[in-house]
């Protein structure tokens, strides 16, 4: 096995403490947001999970400097309870990218947040939300569309895909629910937006034909879902765009563009029920459907055939160790989305709950999987991940023993 | 856990006989004949993991008169393990993705019509005929180009699991159709379902012989079907 170089090791280290403390953080903050400092320092679940995708991103990342920065800033924007700290947090976070969009991006984030807190009778968080307004909005919204790479869909020079810069442009979206809840208009025009960026990106991805390509368009697509999901504004979209984000960090910590078994491929393009994959695609079409949008469940579904189409397209070279590791990792997460919704997606929505409609839940199913319950507490969508993996097992099983019996195999 | 395996136990007769299993291989089987396949491919591992998918959905389908079983598929889900080994041969074989996109608009446009009439995507949904005119219209048009758009969805292959895949999407669509006989006539719910299968496989043969247009037109009025029930419920 090679060992990891010496200049290498500080940025590591950096992703594992981050992680580790999201991890650890989340133990702590299960029925209530922990508060200090007299409100300066807010962790609740968005915190953790950001800090947690964050912390395992910088392992998917060519060591710099400003990945470090970058993870810095990140971490006091989604810690602080302060607009200005959140503002200046996000801002750094996308200063330091190495392209002049994410930097605008970054301009327009700390300009949103800097205009709710002027506006505001409180730089508070939870005190600010007589500061929410349109334009801080429109702001947020085109910053974070920028950093999850819009632009890139509008020129023939696709950039690289910055997965801190995105997560800190949904982070910030996300963290608007803290802030107050939304209008109808800004909930359509999140979800135009998000649809549009997933659906053109996820038909690059589908068409294009370099491995590294796909998988780009592929993460940008997600991220599209992931802003999608969050414009349904209820528990069940947070809870969406949390497993998105979560898939996008398994993706690129298997970078199955450097070579993967097939297994491995299959378990990480979303299209075997019971993954973390396809339960992230399941609960953004579930969580639209919960919403009364079906024209959007439809449309975030076929954007996710898309996707599983794309990355099944480029599966290649030789086994990797990663990808394996990261394929199992996902597969043992999506049959365990009962206790990840208890213990990771329930905190994050709870948190947020001021500013969110009652449009839409994810709740767990047992231990068999998960449901999507609408605003009357009607089940709209169903997720059996386990029951259909054991009944799968029990079919192999049979059908196996019978060829076996028969000769046929 | 123990809740699992007791309803696995409870549900053996769905999943070995009746709709999944034995009856499940042979109708995947007549099917295949009604569509002009001939001889199978011999089974080989491939082959057997392609068919699982499909088997299981099969195997959880609400159809009549099969036992309850607690843990239901939704729309999403079914569609996603029927077209599996459609999924893995087009990676296989790099199909062009706007040919894809041509066969499937149909499809979708009919699932956005059941859908929006039923208000879920739980398959027990399809099963309840809906109140308003609207929605009954949107209700079977979307059955329609459901079973219209099948055969280019899934082409005759010569192995078992894309007979099982084509079985499934046709289960699919006749569910809707089932819950509309069931709503015109008295009859047991077993007769309506082998009713409801009989339109849909004559619905398929002649969709074999028409022109693509056709699934089109199904899928626009299925649509403007749609566009009302959205404009009723906004």
């Amino acid at each position: 096995m090679r060992s990891l170089p010496s200049n290498h090791v500080p940025y590591r280290l950096a992703g594992a403490i981050a992680a580790l403390s999201g991890s650890g953080m989340l133990l702590r903050i299960q029925r209530q947001p922990f508060t200090t400092l007299q409100g300066f320092i807010v962790i609740d679940g968005l915190s953790c999970l950001v800090l947690i995708t964050a912390g395992l991103l910088m392992f998917t990342m060519p060591a710099h400097w400003r990945r470090l920065g970058q993870l810095a800033a990140l971490g006091i924007a989604i810690l602080s309870g302060h607009l200005a700290g959140i503002a200046m947090g996000l801002l750094v976070t996308l200063i330091v990218s190495e392209r002049w969009r994410e930097r605008g991006a970054g301009l327009a984030l700390a300009a949103g947040y800097g205009l709710i807190g002027w506006l505001a009778s409180s730089w508070h968080v939870n005190a600010s939300g007589d500061g929410l307004n349109s334009l801080s909005f429109i702001l947020l919204l085109a910053g974070t569309a920028i950093a999850a790479g819009i632009l890139d869909l509008t020129t023939s020079k696709r950039g690289p895909f910055e997965p801190l810069a995105t997560l800190a442009g949904i982070a910030a979206v996300l963290r608007l629910f803290s802030v107050g809840s939304w209008n109808l208009g800004w909930q359509l025009a999140m979800l135009l937006v998000g649809g549009m960026l997933a659906i053109s990106t996820a038909w690059r991805a589908a068409t294009a034909t370099e491995p590294l390509e796909t998988e780009e368009w592929l993460q940008r697509s997600l991220s599209g879902l992931a802003l999608t999901a969050t414009g349904c504004a209820s528990p069940a979209g947070v809870a969406a765009a949390g497993l998105l984000l979560l898939q996008l960090t398994f993706r690129r910590l298997a970078q199955p563009t450097a070579g993967t078994a097939a297994w491995a491929g299959w378990l990480l393009a979303g299209a075997v029920p019971g993954t973390l994959g396809f339960v992230a695609f399941w609960s953004a079409s579930a969580a639209a459907m919960a919403a009364g949008v079906p024209v959007l469940a439809i449309v975030v579904w076929a954007t996710a055939l898309l996707c599983m189409l794309a990355a099944s397209r480029h599966m290649q070279g030789p086994g990797r160790w990663s990808s394996a590791a990261s394929a199992l990792a996902g597969l043992v997460l999506g049959l365990a989305a009962p206790a990840l919704a208890r213990w990771l997606l329930r905190p994050l929505s709870d948190h947020l709950q001021g500013g969110l409609t009652p449009y839409g839940t994810i709740e767990p199913w047992g231990w068999a999987g998960l449901l999507a319950l609408d605003s009357g507490a009607r089940t709209v969508a169903t997720a059996p991940g386990l029951a259909l993996s054991a009944l799968m097992g029990l079919f192999g099983a049979l059908v196996w023993l019978i060829s076996r019996w028969r000769g046929w195999v | 856990m123990s809740d699992l395996l007791g309803t696995f136990g409870q549900g053996w007769p769905r999943l070995l006989l009746y709709p999944g299993g034995l009856s499940a291989v042979l109708a995947a089987l007549l099917l295949a004949r009604v569509r002009g396949i001939r001889q199978m491919e011999p089974l080989t591992a491939p082959r057997l993991i392609d068919l699982l998918p499909p088997l299981s959905a099969i195997a959880l389908l609400p159809l009549a008169p099969a036992a309850a079983f607690a843990y239901s598929l939704d729309l999403l889900t079914a569609v996603t393990l029927l077209l599996w080994p459609e999924l893995r041969r087009a990676a296989a074989e790099r199909c062009d993705p706007n040919q894809l996109a041509a066969q499937y608009l149909p499809t979708f446009l009919a699932a956005l019509a059941l859908v929006s009439a039923a208000g879920t995507f739980e398959l027990s949904g399809l099963l309840r005929w809906p109140p308003s005119p609207m929605r009954q219209a949107a209700f079977l048009l979307g059955a329609g180009a459901w079973i219209v758009a099948i055969p280019r969805l899934a082409p005759p292959q010569p192995h078992l699991a894309a007979a099982c895949s084509a079985l499934g999407l046709m289960l699919v669509g006749i569910l809707p159709l089932s819950a509309a006989i069931n709503t015109i006539t008295v009859a047991p719910a077993w007769l309506s379902v082998a009713a409801a299968m009989a339109i849909a496989l004559a619905g398929i043969a002649a969709s074999c012989r028409l022109p693509v247009q056709w699934g089109y037109g199904w899928a626009i009025a299925a649509l403007v079907a749609t566009s009302g029930v959205l404009l009723d419920s906004g």
